[in-house]
């Protein structure tokens, strides 16, 4: 025995995901190009994407404050393996950047796509905007990605 | 809110050395290979390395089939039906597609394998199963 075959599979997954009330008010303003997040309050966190209860105290999470579309690069990297993308289900053509990214006005961090992809033209601490969709559709991929200002 | 996702994850199953020579029979010569124990004398299909009923690694592989009997069938709406086939000559079934129309499909009756025209190793080198004519369970 010497062939050795592989077997070309494709595995389809559909899912149904249930939001959850903070993440459909978020999602809700993302549609009118409002970023919200929620502040805790025993520590003051402002979390964002939202979540329902804070992760330091337990406390339910009720305040909305508003966050801007710009914000500072926590960390960054640049993929060389064009992995599923999973907002389209398809692979995203590699190499491409993608950053943690503190918005200002929020306490943590959302990880997304840059529009930068040379490692020399990355640093942390550097200002990003969001690139918006043209028809939003108050999903988190409203935003494309985001930009370095320089 | 709920929202609707999916996304399809392609990739490549490595069919082994017994799954390799299984598949290279239904491509190359549309035959259908099985593998006997040297130790416990069951023959499974499709062909493995090892024997799963007596953990025996000693097994040759051996011709089965084409002809089978049906064990079971059932019906997944807008995909098909499905069997398992007794093939002969092995043990256990095998899970394949059924091309019959469902009146002909009890369990006992005699099948035999279409297998596509052009094979590329692969399971689906067989088209499905089709209940020979004549044939009463």
């Amino acid at each position: 025995m010497s062939e050795h075959l592989t077997v070309p599979i494709e595995m389809a997954l559909t899912w149904r995901y249930a939001s959850g009330s903070a993440m459909e008010r978020f999602a809700a303003g993302l549609r009118e190009r409002r970023i919200a997040a929620l502040r805790c309050d025993g520590c003051g966190r402002r979390y964002l994407p939202p979540r329902p209860l804070c992760g330091n105290c337990r406390l339910p999470l009720a305040e909305w404050v508003p966050v801007a579309d710009e914000g500072a690069l926590e960390a960054w990297t640049v993929m060389h393996l064009p992995i599923l993308d999973g907002r389209t289900g398809e692979p995203r053509e590699a190499p491409y950047g993608m950053g943690l990214i503190r918005l200002d006005g929020a306490d943590t961090t959302v990880n997304h796509y840059l529009d930068e992809r040379d490692p020399e033209r990355l640093a942390i601490g550097m200002r990003v905007r969001a690139v918006w969709r043209g028809d939003l559709r108050g999903a988190m991929d409203d935003i494309l990605h985001f930009e370095v200002l320089r | 809110m709920i929202r609707e996702g999916g996304m399809s994850i392609p990739f490549r199953f490595a069919a082994g050395e017994a799954g390799s020579a299984f598949l290279a029979a239904l491509r190359d010569d549309r035959r259908i290979l099985g593998a006997r124990c040297r130790g416990c004398g069951r023959v499974v299909v499709p062909a493995r390395a090892f024997c799963g009923r007596c953990g025996g690694a000693d097994l040759a592989f051996e011709d089965v089939g084409p002809e089978g009997t049906l064990i079971a069938w059932t019906q997944r709406p807008g995909h098909g039906v499905f069997g398992l086939i007794r093939l002969d000559g092995g043990d256990g079934a095998l899970l394949h597609r059924l091309l019959s129309p469902l009146p002909a499909l009890v369990a006992g009756v005699r099948l035999r394998p279409r297998f596509a025209a052009e094979r590329r190793g692969d399971i689906r080198d067989i088209e499905g199963f089709e209940v020979v004519n004549g044939s009463d369970a």
